[in-house]
């Protein structure tokens, strides 16, 4: 079998060894960053907790381009779970 | 008797029809051991370098400024611009770290806790911060960023102890590395939020 050499299965492979425990488990540091944030925004007292509401929200859309013309476009889109009441 | 005089090179060009600029080497060496001629000027500038277009670094002074410059950013929010404080302590990965004016620079990782800046000799503003990287540069100028920074009196003890508790279980019922690294993210960042109420 040939051996890939592909950015992430090297990243792994490197992190095993000397890494944080997020980085092994597979995040990136973008993604245990806004992680971190969530739960911080999920802790705030009330007037605040609205007004960090709108910072949860993430919107994309993804078109992938081939031969000059747009494929299926992808929508990303996360609503922020619902607060206690 | 009379020998001929050496034959030239075939393909040589006769002495008064080369450029005075081209030169070819001969046995004795560059020049041919003639005597070094005029290099025709190039009409071409040099090439640049990404060094010639950057902005000089800031001057260390000589001695530390009286006072810290910091910049405090948040993606959503300016806590700090160009602010004159006295200290700043940041929280990193590899412990405690208090900055003070003539600081090394330092490029530092930080962990969910508390930056405390000290404005005057007095008055201590302390920020929960999620996580982020802290700058320190020669001329003391310090760049905070942070995805969230909220004052501390904004953090819910309660919300902080149920969480705390829900990541725990969580962590418990964690299927795999992903789910577990998620749990234990939010048992370290509730965890510091509970040091920072004073719990």
């Amino acid at each position: 079998a040939r051996r890939t050499n592909d950015l992430a299965s090297v990243t792994m492979s490197a992190a095993a060894n000397s890494a944080a425990y997020w980085r092994i488990a597979g995040m990136s540091y973008l993604k245990y960053s806004n992680m971190c944030a969530e739960v911080v925004r999920g802790c705030l007292k009330e007037p605040w907790l609205t007004k960090a509401k709108p910072r949860e929200a993430v919107y994309m859309k993804h078109t992938k381009w081939a031969d000059g013309k747009p494929g299926t476009p992808v929508i990303t889109e996360v609503i922020p779970p619902e607060t206690k009441a | 008797s009379w020998t001929r005089p050496p034959r030239a090179r075939r393909n040589a060009p006769r002495r008064d029809e080369e450029p005075s600029w081209l030169r070819f080497e001969g046995r004795r060496g560059p020049n041919g051991g003639r005597a070094r001629e005029a290099v025709k000027p190039s009409t071409m500038d040099n090439p640049s370098t990404p060094s010639a277009f950057m902005k000089p670094l800031p001057e260390v002074p000589a001695t530390p400024p009286a006072k810290l410059t910091l910049n405090f950013y948040v993606p959503h929010n300016i806590e700090f611009d160009g602010a004159e404080v006295d200290q700043v302590q940041v929280p990193a990965t590899s412990g405690d770290m208090g900055v003070l004016p003539g600081h090394v620079p330092t490029v530092v990782q930080m962990r969910p806790g508390v930056v405390a800046v000290t404005l005057n000799d007095k008055e201590v503003q302390k920020y929960f911060v999620s996580s982020g990287f802290a700058f320190v540069h020669a001329d003391s100028t310090t760049d905070i960023c942070a995805v969230e920074a909220v004052p501390v009196e904004q953090l819910d003890a309660e919300a902080v102890k149920k969480g705390l508790a829900d990541y725990q279980a969580k962590l418990v019922n964690a299927k795999d590395d992903y789910e577990k690294a998620s749990a234990q993210i939010g048992i370290e960042v509730c965890g510091a939020m509970n040091s920072a109420l004073g719990n």
